[in-house]
């Protein structure tokens, strides 16, 4: 691990909700490469880490380095355009447009086109716009719901719906992909496909930080895994020495130690 | 083929403006004609704010102000300093934009009721402004003396000639409109209005977005509120003030929020009906209110997107010529 790049770089991260402290001074550093999962028990503070380095919340204190630059507090969007982008634990789809169309909000990034660029040009004089329905289309047929792209997203299926969320997310080609429990609430072929397109995006070199629950899934896929409790680092290591860690035990067997 | 998708809403404008603008060949009563006339600046304000409410998301209680913005502008600067109407019309454009700016920057952060509230403060603020401020906007009485518009020296003071200026430019607002609504931009809004997190994740300024789109639909607004001056030559602070706000609000959600063609149909019924309506006198209100609540009852979602989707829907079923014809030019796609 120690000659590869560190792309993300958390110090000291401290998050507190009204006196609550949700994150205790955390130190995460993410891989260029690497596939890591982040775990722990209800209230661990994951999500909380998650919609910090994506921008939702600031952090009380702490450092967030980005490929060498600080980004801590940026907004979300000035996030995004660094190409960080993440999916959510109940998938957030626009529910006022078609499948395709959600796909082709995740390419807002590539197109410098402002607001005034887009009132006077006609659609069909703007190049982007065949570009970007073409690769959107691409991405369905990729994932498997090219014959719903004009539905409705409220039509959809859940497990469609936590595909969809993936696939437009990874239309804005990010470098560091955070996913927030991509597999909860579906069914063994829901999940099996789902883990599939991530160990894909893996291979390719994609870097992603995944929450999940499923210790299962954890041992299949990640080459590192994070586990907190209470906000606090409590192991980091590898996946199979999670489980022998009597920390990590007590943390969620609730063992008196 | 693909890019023919998304064609079809300039072909419904091109057989709309048709219609429209050879109208006074058949008919130009000049009591109907000025009905019209109405009708045309008020779709131009719902057009704006359905951009603002239909697709971004984002409520205004205060549009009524913007339109008088443009109207007391327009009619002050030409009635008290005989300022050419058409660079009165550009500062009273500037003027609005400046102050949905400053309005719109901090109202903006603020979501829901809360954005109601505040945007109704502002238009209050407004409509008590051109009461109090009698010595330019001649007060509670009114302004009277604006000039009519001309172009190159021809006068537009009659109804029918206003009324070619109304359409035209509305339907060239409507063309930019359809560009904005069909781009990457348009997509943004929608997105923000059912999702503005996962919208920022994905890149979406959104609050930069929303005030631009805020400070659009103001200029729209504007734009109506210069052309009704300078059509009724008379303006009065009664004109602007919060039941028109309502008004326009209603016309949105009426014809469909997110809707070109519903901000037409809710700005064309709600102009027309208190005109048929005004022979039964005493039940007017009643029934004008009875049509609302049924139209809401059953197609909460505006009368054109409900129309559309059932349409839309029609490829699926057997031998229907408008299906097909929406299957080849709405989702190419689907056909080979």
């Amino acid at each position: 691990m120690g000659e590869k790049k560190i792309i993300l770089h958390a110090e000291n991260i401290r998050m507190e909700f009204g006196g609550l402290l949700a994150l205790k001074d955390v130190n995460i550093d993410i891989y260029d490469g690497e596939l890591i999962s982040l775990i722990g028990p209800n209230g661990a503070g994951k999500t909380t880490f998650l919609n910090i380095v994506s921008g939702i919340y600031k952090p009380v204190r702490g450092r967030i380095i980005f490929e060498g630059e600080e980004i801590t507090g940026n907004p979300p969007d000035e996030i995004a355009y660094r190409r960080i982008t993440r999916t959510f634990q109940t998938p957030q789809l626009f529910t006022n447009m078609t499948v395709i169309e959600n796909i082709m909000v995740g390419y807002h990034t590539k197109i410098k086109r402002g607001m005034l660029g887009c009132i006077f040009t006609f659609p069909w004089t703007r190049s982007e716009e065949k570009w970007i329905r073409e690769r959107s289309a691409e991405f369905l047929e990729f994932i498997g719901l090219a014959d719903k792209a004009h539905r409705s997203v409220t039509a959809l299926p859940y497990g469609d719906r936590k595909k969809l969320e993936l696939a437009r997310a990874l239309a804005l080609e990010p470098k560091l992909l955070l996913l927030d429990e991509p597999t909860a609430g579906l069914n063994m072929d829901e999940k099996e496909s789902i883990i599939k397109l991530i160990s894909l995006m893996r291979d390719k070199g994609l870097t992603i930080l995944i929450i999940e629950h499923d210790m299962n899934v954890v041992m299949k896929i990640s080459e590192r895994v994070i586990v907190l409790n209470y906000g606090e680092k409590i192991f980091e290591g590898k996946p199979e020495d999670a489980g022998k860690d009597p920390m990590v035990i007590s943390a969620y067997l609730g063992e008196e130690s | 083929m693909i890019m023919q998708y998304g064609r079809i809403n300039y072909y419904i404008l091109i057989i709309i403006a048709a219609t429209v603008l050879a109208f006074p060949l058949f008919n130009s009563n000049e009591y109907i004609i000025s009905v019209m006339n109405f009708m045309g600046i008020n779709i131009m304000i719902v057009l704006g704010l359905n951009l603002l409410m239909g697709y971004a998301g984002q409520i205004s209680l205060g549009h009524a102000g913007f339109f008088g913005m443009g109207a007391y502008i327009s009619g002050i600067l030409t009635a008290k300093y005989s300022i050419n109407p058409w660079i009165a019309l550009i500062i009273a454009v500037l003027l609005t934009s400046i102050l949905a700016l400053t309005v719109a920057h901090p109202t903006l952060r603020l979501k829901g009721y809360y954005l109601a509230m505040a945007t109704l403060g502002f238009g209050m603020i407004l409509s008590i402004i051109f009461v109090q401020l009698d010595e330019l906007t001649g007060g509670a009485s009114g302004l009277v003396g604006i000039p009519y518009l001309s172009i190159f020296g021809f006068n537009l003071s009659t109804s029918l000639r206003m009324y070619y200026l109304i359409w035209v430019t509305l339907f060239v607002l409507t063309v930019l409109s359809i560009n904005l609504v069909e781009s990457k931009i348009g997509r943004a809004l929608r997105a923000i209005h059912t999702g503005e997190v996962a919208a920022m994740v994905l890149g979406v300024e959104t609050h930069k977005l929303k005030i631009k789109v805020f400070i659009l639909s103001a200029i729209f607004a504007s734009l109506a509120g210069s052309y009704y001056a300078h059509f009724v030559n008379f303006i009065s602070p009664s004109s602007f003030d919060f039941h028109y706000s309502i008004l326009f609000i209603t016309m949105v959600i009426l014809g469909g929020m997110g809707s070109i063609w519903g901000s037409y149909f809710g700005g064309s019924l709600l102009s027309i009906l208190p005109e048929v309506l005004h022979s039964i006198e005493d039940y007017n209100i009643i029934i004008y209110g009875f049509l609302l609540i049924i139209i809401m009852f059953f197609l909460p979602k505006g009368v054109i997107p409900t129309l559309s989707e059932y349409i839309s829907n029609m490829p699926e079923r057997k031998g229907s010529i408008i299906g097909k014809l929406i299957s080849t030019y709405m989702y190419p796609q689907k056909g080979k």
